[in-house]
């Protein structure tokens, strides 16, 4: 297992599944960004984002890619909603305040879930579940569909948060409310947005999901983790950390799988958190940081 | 009028300070707490059915002999929602003895639950039988009053083993055969390993282990391991999963091309929607069940009869296997005569009964095995077209296995 076409093979689906987890993570790092809140819902969108993918696809056929037309503006709606009705009462209150609101609110969507679709586990009957792509090793069409999204959101995201003038005022926010709110902005209403977008990127990520991974209604728990392991390696609050964060994270876990034992995959996600909180709280853009 | 006032009340001391005059038995209560709400819904409501079932035929022919009260008695089942969760699980368990005065106390389902729940009946010495956990950590505390009617997952492994050896016989696997294990890291996946160890150590000669990989339940990529049983060009994978690590390790390995003669991912396999998921990539895949609808014996058949016309599907293991713990605590009571405790741990304990449903038909608890029933798995292979035919054991046996499979 030292052999070259076997490191080939550890780069190549490390950077896939590390263009997963950061598909995973942007919703988070985006609301964290600007309104300093750990959205512990986030496991939630993305299993309902996932169970929504499959109603659609076992009702109407819709493909999940297709499906997320519809589901991505809804999702935006709900987390504008959302922070309208319960979060925007807590966000400038103690922090425990919006954890424990929004474990709560994580709770009653998995609850939904259970009501909805029962504790089965189910999965999407796509065309191209099996179909690969030859790259020296077969690589399944789905992680490269994934890996595709997650470059063109890491683009999409800079391009909103630099070159828009909602994507500025959501930064101008996140730097310095205060100063924001001088300025003319509204932060209560750019923070609604800045929740819709994240929701939304949340959602849309489940959908992708949905491509990959059997849906349950604990589906989320495990995803949720690990995407906090994702941020907190990312910087907590950067798009292009959050990527740099993933792809380490995807690179690890699978040099670890393969040169260690599989079972040490997960152990490597939360060393590395252990790991980057005492030495580099940070994260990873701290070592380019004067 | 005075002289009545004293007698009432004469009466009415001695009636309360008197010892409680036994309740006439009119019925026998057996008691359950099941998954029927939370992730293991769906096995709950089947094993509602299939205990439903059991009692409903029994009161049917009149109920149990209870021969200290000298006439049939009904059995009234008290089923409560444990919503998947040990805590509660044990809560009301708990409940169901103490207040409700339940005789006996039939298990839930899922090893994580039944380890919990089965304290219980051991400290309040009421019989519990159990078709719902599997784990041999479950009978490895010596408990008296916890029997097993799954047979042990090790005991699965074992089976698995002893079907390759028929297979290297018949000239269809390589002998020695390169033995490639992935398991789960619980003590699912750990009797399972342990039961592949065995065999493989006691049959140098057949088998060599060339891969021995555990994973983390719940795994979001199984790519290292895929590129592991690729270098290790094995004749055999097996694999022990819950259902969604067996869906994504299963297409991951269809999508790396990956091909054995022998491919198994321990009870899983048979599932609707993995085919619907994976297609054809299912077809010749070998799994062991506890139970399984195709079986031939007279019983299984009418159960599966039965238990189709009251509740329709009968596709998986739970409801058969239900229904025969629902059956063994019944005939324990009937074989004791009686409702006491004792007598009927005793009656358990003892037990070879014949004409059962299950691999085998025999129900007996070894006391080696801590009262766990130790019967040999039924092995199926999936074939085109959504069917499959049992290959393992003989006296079971719908057709002859395909090894290696076509391509």
């Amino acid at each position: 297992m030292t052999d070259s076409a076997t490191l080939a093979s550890v780069v190549i689906f490390g950077v896939l599944l590390g263009g997963v987890y950061a598909a995973m993570a942007y919703g988070l790092g985006l609301i964290y960004g600007v309104m300093r809140i750990v959205n512990l819902a986030h496991g939630a969108v993305l299993m309902l984002a996932a169970y929504a993918a499959y109603a659609l696809n076992t009702r109407f056929g819709l493909d999940p890619l297709v499906a997320s037309i519809v589901i991505v503006p809804i999702s935006y709606g709900i987390g504008m909603l959302l922070y309208s009705v319960l979060v925007r009462r807590v966000v400038h209150g103690p922090p425990m305040a919006s954890l424990l609101l929004l474990f709560g609110v994580g709770l009653v969507g998995r609850n939904i879930a259970y009501l909805i679709w029962t504790g089965d586990d189910r999965s999407i009957a796509l065309s191209y579940n099996l179909t690969t792509v030859d790259l020296g090793v077969p690589v399944p069409v789905t992680k490269l569909v994934i890996f595709g999204f997650a470059l063109a959101g890491t683009a999409a995201l800079y391009a909103f948060l630099h070159w828009t003038h909602t994507g500025r005022a959501m930064r101008a926010v996140a730097r310095d409310p205060v100063a924001a709110e001088l300025a003319g902005l509204s932060a209560d209403r750019i923070s609604a947005r800045a929740f819709g977008v994240g929701t939304a990127l949340a959602a849309f990520a489940g959908v992708l999901l949905s491509m990959l991974y059997v849906i349950n209604p604990e589906f989320g728990s495990a995803l949720q983790l690990k995407t906090f392991c994702i941020i907190v390696l990312g910087g907590m609050d950067s798009i292009g950390g959050i990527l740099a964060g993933a792809l380490t994270l995807g690179l690890a876990e699978t040099a670890a799988g393969v040169y260690g034992g599989t079972a040490w995959q997960d152990l490597v996600s939360f060393i590395l958190l252990v790991g980057i909180l005492v030495t580099r709280p940070g994260g990873l853009p701290s070592f380019f940081r004067r | 009028m005075f002289r009545l006032f004293v007698v009432l009340f004469a009466v009415g001391i001695a009636g309360c300070g008197g010892p409680a005059t036994p309740a006439v038995l009119n019925e026998i209560i057996l008691g359950a707490t099941l998954p029927l709400t939370g992730k293991e819904s769906r096995a709950g409501l089947y094993f509602k059915n299939g205990y439903t079932l059991a009692v409903d035929e029994i009161n049917a022919a009149g109920g149990v002999m209870i021969q200290s009260v000298g006439r049939k008695l009904p059995i009234k089942l008290e089923i409560v929602d444990d919503k998947s969760d040990s805590m509660t699980a044990v809560q009301l368990a708990e409940h169901l003895i103490t207040v409700r005065g339940i005789h006996a106390l039939l298990g839930t389902y899922e090893t994580k639950l039944v380890l919990a729940q089965s304290v219980v009946p051991e400290r309040h010495k009421i019989p519990y039988v159990t078709g719902g956990g599997a784990a041999s950590e479950i009978f490895k505390r010596d408990f008296k009053w916890v029997f097993g009617l799954l047979s042990s997952v090790e005991a699965m492994a074992a089976t698995f083993m002893d079907w390759l050896a028929v297979e290297q016989d018949a000239g269809h696997l390589a002998r020695p055969a390169r033995i490639a294990l992935a398991w789960e890291n619980t003590a699912h996946g750990q009797d399972f390993r342990a039961g592949t160890e065995q065999r493989v150590a006691a049959h140098a000669d057949r088998f060599t282990l060339v891969m021995n990989e555990a994973f983390e339940l719940n795994s979001k990529d199984f790519t290292p391991l895929m590129l592991k049983l690729k270098a290790a060009t094995a004749d055999v994978f097996m694999s022990d999963t819950h259902y969604p690590d067996f869906v994504l390790q299963h297409k991951t390995y269809l999508q790396m091309g990956l091909t054995h003669p022998v491919v198994a991912y321990g009870p899983r396999g048979t599932e609707a929607d993995a085919r619907a998921t994976l297609g054809d990539g299912v077809n010749y895949l070998v799994s062991g069940q506890w139970w399984t609808q195709e079986l031939p014996y007279p019983e299984s058949r009418a159960f599966v009869k039965n238990y189709t016309a009251k509740y329709g599907d009968v596709s998986s293991y739970y409801p058969g296997l239900a229904y025969e713990t629902a059956r063994t605590m019944i005939a324990a009571i009937q074989t004791a005569g009686t409702i006491e405790r004792e007598p009927v741990r005793q009656a358990l304990a003892a037990m070879d009964r014949d004409g059962a449903i299950l691999p085998g038909r025999r129900v007996y608890f070894p006391a080696k095995t801590g009262n766990q029933i130790d019967n040999p798995s039924v092995l199926v292979q999936n074939m085109p077209g959504g069917t499959f035919r049992i290959v393992y054991p003989p006296d079971a046996a719908t057709g002859a296995a395909l090894v290696p499979p076509p391509r």
